[in-house]
């Protein structure tokens, strides 16, 4: 009460106070002491962006259908909010019940990406709870964290008491279950954690001891108690659940402002810069049934205009062409905007999007990555130049105007040959498309920096060096200019930022604190993003920033991520990094197994989940010979 | 077939803005299942027509919208399945067929009546009013723009109060397009915070012969 009196006073002093007031339709609010538990869900950056956050509102759903959790939002206040809060005596606080955060039990971070983490440590501070997990006891809530940048936990392993590794909508009700066990056992909180380390899924850090070599490479990850597993093997859930239908509709503009169905999880591709390709493994899909029927619900629940249909390839699911023939024809005329992203570069995907076309026509997109079919192979994601031009040929004759190309740039094999190779292929695609439609024709490229991500065939490749990188992108805004062609670019050194991040240890906590607390925040947002800040913070932690990112690993290399299992092997990871050096490329693993661990991991699951579900090769029932189970002996295999 | 709606827009709502508010009375009707009419071209936007934008942090009880739909429906109809669809915070009050040959709304709006309400006692409020009362002319300089205060209000006068606490101001500033007159402009000119006033749109004043029907 006392939190939305002074709210009422102050929002008129800051940008878009809609983003501090909750109460949006189909928001789930309970009565506070009806409930056991308490869980906040934080995603660490504005409302605007937090709220497109699929994986929270999918917890939010789960947590909220059970009688005794209330589960409840909380966005990073934007600077102006933040100040106003401090000033007033405002703690963070949710969205619904305006309590503050150190009053829950569990608080859950949403980290999809590694640039919000300071913003985990403001909010932290901003929510009264101490920042690192050492100086909580009992009396403060339990800090989660999960999403696709837990996978390297470590530069977070000294905030977080436990992260969730891989998917969270089993996981989430086992950690409830825990926590309520713990609670009316009135134990201590490291009886807790050991407690949750003992869930498929969950690692806590704080049971784990990292030995260094004197060179600062890891020697070893050992666990501390029996009860911690060794490695941690993420979760998955072997059937996608039902979709979220009731979401929050938001009473102001936020950037995805639309249902999102997941169609599709994982990917087959095997691109080998990609991340959540390989950690997102098995694919699995969802039926065209399930979907619809997901779509209708949500449409009636929000009356969104839009719907993003999702998942990392959607010319890969299965049954594309009926679903968009089905959808196209069951909202004609509904003014439903229908978005399918990363499409495949070939005229099929033209074919989609002309099935799917309502009378809004913005750009299309579409993903090369690399301008020469060399580069191309090398990262596993192939194409002939022709078949490139002549789809972006046919885009511009479907009557689009303007065509978005994703390229990559800095991965250490590329030469400045490729990188004018970005510049010939616009120019001669805007060319090509002036030819066709005139000086409408529009080519952008937006151009980001290669990450080499943990998990990924290229987690052994060093980054490309800052003055390289800025060199090459000279070459590009110099070429990339003129009537109908544009660029946008990601900043180099916010790229080398979440480089670090992404493949630091344990000790770069000490680095993210000192950045925090020298001022560091919303390092996603260039108005914000502080270079010198962290180059301070590393030098402050006795750190190079460069034994992260500018050092090629030895293959037998320990990484500080060594002990978290995403299950494709780190075999076949670096036999995929050494064909890749030879500009080998693998198909589609729909057509071929290449035995990348999946199976070998999941064979229970698979085999309880057979069909087409999976796009993992049938596992079949063992059928075991008499005479073998006679001689196996009494204890069997 | 245009319909016109009369709503009240109340709690946090008070703090999302004009655009949307628009935004949510469309999905309002989507979700009531109603065939709204939309604008052709690239972005195609559905046709709905506010009267007068309300300031953030202000609510209201006298909002106006003009609602077009692609084919004709039983007001009555359209009524409970868009008062069932209005998102928390936007109730609606009432809701009337319009002949689409009608001016529009924006057009139609003469004069809107705001209800303040004071949080902490302002010492010598009548005063104040009977300062802004007597001046010939006020200044002002909104947005780099230097203007007239004075001509913009129709009218200001204290309300009857029962004790000291829960002062009241009756306010009416003309709302003409290219001639609205703030409230928040008249406080400061008055030396109140803004931070002290509950802002309530009680009604809206309309040309005669467009006035939304109460009845549905």
């Amino acid at each position: 009460m006392e939190i939305e009196r002074t709210l009422e006073r102050v929002l008129l002093n800051v940008q878009k106070p809609g983003r501090y007031i909750g109460g949006e339709l189909n928001q789930i609010k309970k009565d506070w002491d009806s409930v056991a538990i308490h869980v906040a869900l934080v995603f660490p950056d504005i409302y605007d962006i937090g709220m497109s956050n699929l994986g929270l509102a999918i917890l939010y759903d789960i947590l909220n259908r059970r009688s005794d959790v209330a589960a409840e939002r909380a966005y990073a206040p934007w600077s102006d909010m933040e100040g106003v809060m401090r000033t007033a005596g405002i703690p963070l606080y949710t969205l619904e019940s305006k309590k503050p955060l150190n009053a829950f039990d569990i608080v859950g971070f949403s980290l999809p990406y590694e640039t919000l983490y300071t913003n985990v440590l403001n909010m932290l501070d901003l929510g009264g709870i101490p920042l690192f997990t050492a100086q909580r006891d009992e009396t403060h809530p339990l800090i989660i964290a999960g999403g696709h940048a837990t996978y390297n936990p470590e530069p977070m392993a000294d905030f977080i008491d436990a992260f969730v590794i891989g998917e969270g909508e089993e996981v989430i009700e086992e950690i409830i279950t825990c926590y309520q066990t713990w609670k009316s056992a009135r134990a201590s909180r490291s009886e807790l954690l050991q407690a949750l380390a003992g869930i498929w899924g969950v690692y806590v850090p704080c049971l784990y001891r990292v030995e260094y070599h004197t060179d600062g490479a890891v020697a070893s990850i050992q666990a501390t108690t029996p009860s911690a597993p060794l490695p941690v093997l993420k979760r998955i859930v072997p059937r996608l659940p039902k979709p979220v239908t009731r979401l929050i509709v938001p009473n102001i503009d936020t950037i995805h402002n639309r249902i999102a169905i997941e169609i599709m999880r994982g990917c087959t591709r095997g691109c080998r810069f990609c991340h959540a390709g390989m950690i997102t493994r098995p694919v699995r899909e969802r039926s065209v049934e399930e979907i619809i029927t997901a779509v209708d619900e949500a449409l009636a629940w929000t009356g969104f205009e839009e719907v993003g249909l999702l998942s990392l390839s959607s010319s890969d699911y299965t049954h594309i062409l009926e679903l968009v023939e089905r959808i196209s024809t069951r909202y004609q005329g509904k003014n439903l905007n229908i978005s399918l992203p990363s499409l495949r570069i070939e005229s099929f995907s033209i074919e989609l999007m002309e099935r799917l076309k309502s009378s809004r026509r913005s750009g299309f997109t579409l993903a090369p990555e690399a301008a020469t079919e060399r580069m191309r192979n090398l990262i596993n994601k192939p194409l002939p130049t022709d078949q490139l031009l002549e789809t972006t040929r046919q885009i511009f004759q479907h009557g689009w105007h303007n065509l978005k190309l994703y390229f990559m740039i800095g991965h250490p094999s590329e030469t400045i040959e490729d990188v004018r190779a970005i510049i010939d292929l616009c120019q001669t695609i805007r060319r090509e498309g002036a030819k066709i439609i005139g000086s409408r024709a529009q080519v952008t490229a937006g151009v980001s920096t290669f990450v080499p991500k943990p998990h990924t065939p290229f987690q052994w490749v060093p980054c490309d060096r800052l003055e390289h990188i800025e060199a090459k992108l000279a070459i590009l805004k110099h070429g990339l200019r003129g009537k109908g062609l544009k660029l946008n670019w990601n900043s180099p050194e916010n790229t080398l930022l979440e480089a670090w991040l992404s493949r630091g240890d344990r000790r770069m906590a000490q680095v993210i604190y000192h950045a925090w607390n020298r001022g560091a925040k919303f390092d996603a947002w260039k108005e914000h993003f502080r270079f010198d800040l962290w180059m301070e913070a590393f030098q402050v932690a006795s750190l190079s920033p460069d034994f992260y990112t500018h050092r090629e690993r030895p293959l037998d290399e320990v990484f500080p991520w060594e002990h978290i299992n995403a299950s494709v092997r780190k075999k076949f990871l670096a036999e995929d990094y050494l064909w890749s050096l030879r500009g080998q490329t693998r198909i589609d693993c729909r057509q071929q197994c290449f035995a990348c661990g999946i199976l070998p991991t999941f064979t229970e699951l698979r085999r309880q989940n057979p069909g087409e579900y999976w796009q993992c090769p049938e596992v079949r029932e063992k059928r075991i010979p008499v005479e073998e189970i006679a001689s196996m002996g009494p204890v069997g295999r | 077939m245009r319909v016109r709606i009369l709503f009240s827009k109340s709690g946090v709502l008070r703090f999302i803005g004009h655009l949307d508010v628009q935004r949510a009375l469309e999905r309002a009707a989507r979700r009531a299942g109603l065939p709204l009419k939309y604008s052709q071209g690239f972005s195609p936007r559905a046709k709905i027509n506010l009267a007068c934008a309300l300031p953030l942090g202000f609510t209201s009880q006298a909002e106006v919208a003009d609602l077009w739909l692609e084919h004709p429906l039983p007001p009555e109809e359209v009524h409970d399945a868009l008062k069932r669809s209005m998102p928390p915070g936007l109730d609606l009050l009432a809701l009337a067929l319009v002949d689409d040959t009608f001016p529009s709304l924006q057009s139609c709006v003469r004069a809107a009546v705001y209800r303040i309400t004071f949080i902490e006692f302002v010492p010598d409020l009548e005063q104040r009013v009977q300062r802004i009362i007597d001046a010939k002319e006020i200044t002002r300089q909104k947005g780099g723009k230097i203007y007239d205060l004075k001509p913009l209000i129709v009218k200001i006068n204290p309300l009857p109060q029962e004790n000291e606490l829960g002062q009241k101001l009756e306010l009416v500033l003309s709302a003409t397009e290219g001639a609205t007159g703030r409230p928040d402009e008249v406080l400061d000119e008055m030396g109140i915070a803004l931070q002290n006033a509950q802002i309530h749109r009680v009604a809206l004043l309309f040309e005669s012969g467009s006035q939304p029907s109460k009845k549905k």
